[in-house]
C-alpha cells in the first residue's frame, strides 16, 4: 500500500506570497485613488476604513495559514512517531 | 510638589516595584535574557505586542496626525505589515536559537555566517543605533511629565528617577521583570488611551463630528497628501520600516522572540498582533481632534496631552501620564537589555563568562547614563526614531540570508553592505542631506544591496580562481527549515 508522503516543509511559497498581499497594498496605499481620497465612510475617513480593513484581512489570512502550518507540523510529528515506533517494533522482532 | 507631579512620581515608583516583585535576583545571562526559553503564551504576547505601544505612539503619532492628518495611519500600516513578516521569520529564529543556543542577534550572525568579525560588527552597530532609541524613551518620559505638571524641574527629576528604576529592575529581574511591567503598561495604555478618546469624543459629541469638521476646515488632512508627507514619504517609510521590523532587525526585540516557549506560541501571538495596532487609531483620532481644538503652532509631541488637558480633569491626565511613563520605561528596559547583552556577550566575548555577566550590569548603568545625559539636553523624537529604524534596517539583507537551510552569501559581502548602509543613514541624518521626503533607510538600502552583490561576485570569482581564501566557507551548517 502506498502511504501518503508527509510534507517536508511546513511553510510554502504560496502561503508567503498570499500573506504578503496586504503588506503590498498597505505600502502602496497613497497610489490607490479609492483609498487616498478625502471622503468619509459612515463619518470615518476612507483611508482609516481602508487601513482597518487591511488589518482585519491580515488577521484572517494569518489565521488560515497558521492552521495549515500547524496541520503540517502535526503530520510531520505523527509520521516521525510512526517511523520511530516501526523501527522499535522491527528491532523487537529481531531480538 | 503638585498633586499631578505626586501621582506621576508615585506611578513611576510603582512600575519599579512591579518590575522587581516576585523573584530573586537573576544570576545567569541565559535566565536573565531569555528566561530559559520557556516563556508561556501570554507573557510572550505582552513582551512582543507591547513594543508597538511606546512613547512614539503616545506622543509622536498624535503629533503626526496633527500635522499630516490620516498620513499617521502609516504606523498602523507598517506595524501590521511587519507582523506578517515576523509570523514567518520569528519562529524560524526561535528554533535556530534553541538548537544553536543563541542569546543575542549577534550570536545568530556568528553561528550562521561563521564569522566572529561580522558578529562583533553587528553587536557594535546594534548597540550604537539603539542608544538614540533609548534616549528617545527617556526624553519622551520627561516631556510627558513636563506637559502634565508644567514644571521643567519635575520633568528632569522624573527622568533621573525613571532611569534609576529602569537600571534596578532590569538588573534584578531581567526579561521576567520586563514582562511583568509590560502587562501593567499595556493594560494601562489601553485604559489611558480609551480615557483620552472618550474625553475627546465627548467634547465633539461623536467621532464623525471630528472628521466632519476636519473635512470642512482642511480636507487635505483626510488624504495622505498633506504638506511634507505624500506618496514618497509613505511608500519609502512604510517599505523600509516593514522590511526592518519583519526581519527583526532591532536587537532588543530578539530576547522576547528567543524566550518564547515554542515556535507555535510565537505564531499564535503574531497572527493576532495586527489587531493590537487598531489601538493606534486613538492617538490619530486625538491628533485630528487637535486640528480643531488647538493652535496650529502647537508642537506635535505636545498635542495628545494638550488635548487631554483641555478635555479632562488634571488628576485624570496625571493618571494617563503614568501609563505614558510606563510606555517609555518598558521599551527603555528592553532596549538597555539589548545594548548590554550585545556589548558584554558579543563584543567582550573573550572575558570569562561570570565576569561578563557583571560587566553586563555595568554596561546597563553606562548606557542608561549616556541616554539620560543626552535626554536631559533634549532631542527631537521623530528624527531619533528615524535614525534608529533606518540604521538597523540595513541588517535586514543579512538576516534574510541567514534564514535558509544553507547560508549561501559570505560574511564579508554582507558586512560590507551593512557598513555602507549604516554609514549612509548616519551621513544623511547628521549632514541633513536634501533627500526630500524619501526615507534615509530606504535610500541607504539600495547601495547596501549593490555592495553586497558586488563584493559577493568578487568573493566567488576569487574562490573559483583560487586567488583568495576567505576563510571557512560559510553555510556549511545546515539547519532544517521549521
Amino acid at each position: 500500500m502506498n502511504e501518503p508522503t508527509p510534507p517536508t516543509r511546513t511553510v510554502t511559497a504560496t502561503q508567503v506570497v498570499v500573506a504578503c498581499i496586504p503588506a503590498v497594498l498597505i505600502t502602496f496605499t497613497p497610489l490607490f485613488p479609492f483609498a487616498n481620497e478625502p471622503g468619509l465612510i459612515f463619518g470615518i475617513p476612507t483611508m482609516i476604513v481602508w487601513m482597518a480593513a487591511l488589518v482585519v484581512a491580515i488577521v484572517i489570512i494569518l489565521q488560515i495559514i497558521d492552521r495549515q502550518i500547524t496541520a503540517r507540523e502535526d503530520a510531520l510529528e505523527a509520521h516521525a512517531a510512526t517511523a520511530t515506533a516501526g523501527h522499535d517494533h522491527t528491532e523487537g522482532d529481531l531480538a | 510638589m503638585t498633586a499631578a507631579a505626586f501621582i506621576i512620581i508615585a506611578g513611576i515608583i510603582l512600575i519599579g516595584v512591579i518590575g522587581i516583585s516576585g523573584r530573586s535576583r537573576e544570576k545567569g545571562m541565559s535566565s536573565w535574557l531569555v528566561a530559559g526559553r520557556g516563556l508561556p503564551r501570554w507573557t510572550s504576547w505582552f513582551l512582543q505586542a507591547g513594543e508597538s505601544l511606546t512613547t512614539f505612539s503616545f506622543l509622536g503619532l498624535a503629533g503626526i496626525a496633527f500635522s499630516g492628518g490620516v498620513s499617521a495611519t502609516f504606523a498602523v500600516g507598517y506595524l501590521s505589515a511587519s507582523a506578517i513578516g515576523l509570523f514567518f521569520v520569528a519562529p524560524r529564529l526561535r528554533n535556530l536559537a534553541a538548537s544553536r543556543n543563541y542569546l543575542t542577534m549577534a550570536d545568530f550572525f556568528h553561528d550562521r555566517f561563521g564569522s566572529r568579525s561580522l558578529s562583533v560588527l553587528i553587536a557594535i552597530v546594534g548597540a550604537v543605533f539603539l542608544i538614540p532609541y533609548l534616549q528617545l524613551q527617556i526624553t519622551g518620559l520627561g516631556l510627558i511629565v513636563e506637559l502634565v505638571t508644567g514644571s521643567a524641574g519635575a520633568s528632569g527629576l522624573s527622568m533621573v528617577l525613571a532611569s534609576a528604576i529602569i537600571v534596578v529592575f532590569v538588573i534584578v529581574a531581567g526579561i521576567r521583570g520586563l514582562a511583568r511591567v509590560s502587562i501593567f503598561k499595556d493594560a494601562g495604555m489601553l485604559v489611558g488611551l480609551v480615557i483620552v478618546a472618550v474625553a475627546v469624543i465627548t467634547a465633539f459629541n461623536g467621532i464623525p463630528e471630528i472628521f466632519a469638521e476636519v473635512a470642512v476646515t482642511n480636507a487635505s488632512m483626510l488624504t495622505a497628501n498633506a504638506d511634507g508627507y505624500g506618496a514618497i514619504w509613505w511608500i519609502s517609510g512604510v517599505a523600509i520600516t516593514t522590511i526592518g521590523a519583519a526581519f527583526n532587525t532591532m536587537p532588543h526585540l530578539w530576547p522576547p522572540v528567543l524566550a518564547a516557549g515554542s515556535a507555535r506560541i510565537l505564531r499564535s501571538n503574531l497572527k493576532w498582533l495586527a489587531v493590537y495596532q487598531l489601538l493606534l487609531f486613538i492617538p490619530i483620532l486625538v491628533g485630528m481632534g487637535g486640528l480643531i481644538l488647538l493652535d496650529p503652532a502647537t508642537e506635535g509631541n505636545r498635542v495628545l496631552l494638550t488635548v487631554a488637558g483641555q478635555t479632562m480633569p488634571s488628576w485624570l491626565v496625571a493618571v494617563v501620564a503614568v501609563f505614558g511613563a510606563a510606555a517609555a520605561m518598558v521599551p527603555a528596559g528592553s532596549i538597555v537589555m539589548g545594548i548590554s547583552s550585545l556589548v558584554s556577550h558579543n563584543v567582550l566575548y573573550k572575558v570569562p563568562e561570570k565576569l561578563r555577566f557583571r560587566l553586563n550590569h555595568v554596561i546597563i548603568v553606562i548606557a542608561v547614563g549616556i541616554a539620560l545625559v543626552f535626554g536631559l539636553k533634549g532631542a527631537d523624537i521623530g528624527a531619533l526614531l528615524l535614525l534608529t529604524y533606518g540604521g538597523l534596517s540595513q541588517l535586514a539583507p543579512a538576516i534574510a540570508c541567514g534564514l535558509g537551510d544553507k547560508v549561501k552569501v559570505s560574511a564579508i559581502s554582507l558586512g560590507s553592505g551593512i557598513v555602507v548602509g549604516t554609514l549612509l543613514v548616519a551621513i544623511i541624518t547628521f549632514a541633513e542631506l536634501p533627500i526630500g521626503t524619501w526615507d534615509s533607510g530606504f535610500l541607504a538600502l539600495i547601495p547596501n544591496l549593490v555592495i553586497v552583490a558586488v563584493v559577493e561576485a568578487i568573493v566567488r570569482i576569487r574562490r573559483k580562481t583560487g586567488a583568495g581564501d576567505t576563510g571557512p566557507r560559510q553555510g556549511e551548517l545546515e539547519v532544517p527549515v521549521a
